[in-house]
């Protein structure tokens, strides 16, 4: 047959094989035993599709340091949004965690289904359904306060929800969920508060407390909830960076014509669009620097291809506009005037990472109110602060040093405490790692310190099986406090650095 | 004109299960296929207001799974810092034997293979619209084609069609 006719027996074949996958084309409250929310939920996500990312991302970070206990934040610690504005309170002592998010924040937009706080320490996995069977761990004294975004446009905004009446849940006996919606003009959530038959009464009023403080924000997050940060590993540019919760990744070359030096991250605090007239050179990204306001920040960093180290200027200990423009010349280097840009502050930085030895551009440009809030600029510096980069090149992998046989004592509770073993190593080089048949998540000890999965809490039937099975792969430090461990069949995990002992009891 | 913002609710619902079994016949995973089909969506939504018309919004977010599909399974398995992770394993939406064997067929060729033969065969684009959609000359989009449908009868030993 003519290759360019259709061959409608092999199309009929493959929609068969297609044929019942069939998915909801509509959020429902809830869901039937067995049934997809996560489907569901992906007519939620499309206008408020990156809403939880960060909160979750916030959250990994701060459960990675104390699996899932979020009482270091205190009373107020909160899920913050990358793209838009979007809280919620913690309150301390309860857990929080959301639904799985796969990929780096290039895939960021699809990955986040609902976040969640819950009174009990139960281990929540994935996507937490109201009405569904309960997962295991879950205790009939446990409240869960669950948040789904959903489509919603040109509706008023309660900026205080209002709770629906309870209803029964047909699933489990005994159990009741109430639920709410509010919207903002990015989008809309559903807020439910779901618990047990036994739940305390001040749990609940918690609950209550915690879904009427939800909040879709007009305006631009607050500072404070800005100063979270959210990690970003760029595998292909072999780039790490933390960038503020609330701040846009571009998830394109805003650059696409610039081919050397090649734009390899894209930053700002508002909504950043691709390509444009150049504003001054073909170095910058127009439309975003056209978009740029006044409180606006823009950061962007490009790599020279083949530079040597010593082509570019040391990297500073701290990027900063003094540090950048010595001896009171920071007027000068407030280059958007020299560019023509009238009300923009900008800066070219040139440097050589002394790690990787690759050579870059940065460049960061505020609009003046942003320029004048020691928060937002701060924030701007500590991004650049934060740049790891990979040597470029195939990795030489080392094995990782080791010191002697575990120290441990019993501890009356059960289980044993046990201290590190390994010796020190570099940041940025890559070392050959062997996990034990009990996993990443048990005990990964490297560079003198133990090691901790990020959302260790969320192992599920899902996870990389490096958590919980033996693999000879490679570890390297990003930083002092991340590394990323990367499997013989290339998955990657990212860990964060535990300080001191643990305690290990048995593995299953 | 599509250019309401209201008017995406409508489309989404009218094309998400087409968008999703495609990413699925490429991606060969059902959960894989949703998720980016909701990208592909969410990208949609980023461009609504310059979508001229419901060809242009189909052919956008075609385009755009179909990259997103590639791009995920060239990175298949791999999950990055500040993602670990609970995908749920299991096909939920129910197995059959058909899908199965046609899984397993499609599993033999390669993506750009699947993309082809999907958009084609099962969408039923023409092939300047499928070389269109996946970035590559009509006459590459013909040579995968070729060898995809090849592949695919051999395994599901499946005549090819009369002439």
């Amino acid at each position: 047959m003519n290759v360019d006719e259709r061959d409608t027996r092999l199309g009929e074949l493959l929609d068969r094989a297609v044929r019942g996958i069939e998915v909801a084309r509509e959020p429902a409250p809830v869901v039937r035993r067995g049934s997809r929310r996560r489907v569901g939920v992906l007519v939620a996500s499309v206008t408020a599709v990156a809403v939880f990312l960060a909160g979750v991302g916030f959250a990994a970070t701060q459960v990675g340091r104390d699996v899932g206990d979020l009482s270091g934040l205190g009373d107020n610690g909160t899920f913050a949004s990358p793209v838009f504005p979007w809280t919620m309170p913690v309150p301390g002592g309860w857990h929080a965690g959301g639904s799985r998010f796969v990929g780096g924040p290039r895939d960021m937009l699809q990955d986040l289904r609902t976040s969640f706080v819950t009174n009990s320490g139960a281990t929540l996995h994935g996507s937490v359904v109201v009405g569904s069977e309960l997962q295991p761990g879950v205790a009939d004294t446990d409240v869960i306060v669950v948040v789904d975004p959903f489509v919603g446009t040109g509706e008023a905004q309660p900026m205080t929800l209002v709770l629906n009446a309870e209803r029964d849940d047909t699933t489990n006996a005994g159990w009741v969920w109430r639920d709410g919606k509010l919207c903002g003009d990015t989008g809309c959530a559903r807020v439910y508060v779901w618990h047990g038959p036994d739940a305390s009464e001040p749990d609940l009023e918690t609950a209550r407390s915690v879904a009427e403080g939800v909040r879709l924000v007009r305006s631009r997050p607050d500072p404070a909830v800005v100063t979270p940060t959210v990690d970003y590993l760029d595998n292909e540019d072999g780039l790490w960076a933390e960038v503020p919760a609330g701040w846009t990744l571009a998830d394109e070359n805003l650059t696409p014509n610039l081919t050397d030096p090649r734009e390899i991250l894209s930053v700002g605090t508002f909504p950043l669009r691709v390509g444009g007239r150049a504003a001054t050179d073909a170095f910058l990204p127009g439309n975003a620097i056209a978009d740029l306001g006044s409180d606006d920040v823009f950061v962007t960093v490009q790599e020279r291809h083949g530079a040597r180290a010593s082509d570019f200027p040391a990297r500073p200990r701290s990027f900063s506009p003094s540090a950048i423009c010595a001896d009171g010349a920071e007027a000068g280097c407030a280059y958007g005037t020299a560019l023509g840009l009238e009300g923009i502050r900008a800066w070219w930085i040139p440097f050589a990472d002394p790690v990787s030895g690759r050579g870059f551009y940065s460049f960061v440009a505020m609009g003046e109110d942003a320029y004048r809030d020691p928060a937002i600029n701060a924030a701007a510096w500590r991004l650049l602060d934060s740049l790891a980069f990979d040597a470029t090149g195939a990795p030489v992998a080392y094995p990782v040093p080791a010191l002697g046989d575990y120290d441990y004592v019993q501890e009356a509770g059960g289980g044993s405490r046990i201290w590190p073993r390994s010796g020190s190593a570099e940041i940025g080089v890559h070392y050959r790692f062997e996990v034990g048949h009990c996993g990443l998540a048990y005990i990964t000890d490297f560079d003198g310190s133990f090691w901790q999965p990020i959302l260790r809490h969320a192992i599920g039937a899902g996870s990389p099986s490096v958590l919980i099975n033996s693999d000879r792969g490679t570890i390297r430090m990003s930083n002092t406090s991340q590394a990323v461990y990367t499997s013989s069949t290339d998955v990657q995990v990212g860990l964060l650095r535990l300080e001191g002992s643990i305690v290990v009891g048995g593995c299953r | 004109m599509v250019a309401d913002r209201a008017g995406f609710e409508g489309f989404y619902r009218e094309h998400l299960t087409r968008v999703v079994r495609a990413c699925a016949l490429v991606t060969l995973d059902p959960a894989a296929a949703e998720d980016v089909a909701a990208e592909a969506f969410a990208r949609l939504w980023s461009h609504w207001g310059q979508i001229h018309d419901e060809d242009h919004a189909g052919g956008y977010v075609f385009k755009t799974a179909m990259r997103l599909c590639a791009k995920r399974r060239t990175k298949a398995s791999r999950e990055v810092i500040g993602g670990v992770v609970d995908r749920p394993v299991a096909d939920e939406f129910g197995r059959s034997d058909d899908r199965a064997a046609v899984f397993a067929a499609l599993g033999g060729l390669s993506v750009r293979q699947r993309q082809a033969v999907a958009l084609r065969d099962w969408a039923g684009y023409p092939t300047d619209e499928v070389a269109s959609m996946l970035g590559m000359r009509e006459s590459t989009v013909r040579v995968h084609l070729s060898r995809g449908r090849e592949a695919l009868r051999r395994s599901l030993s499946v005549e090819e069609r009369d002439r």
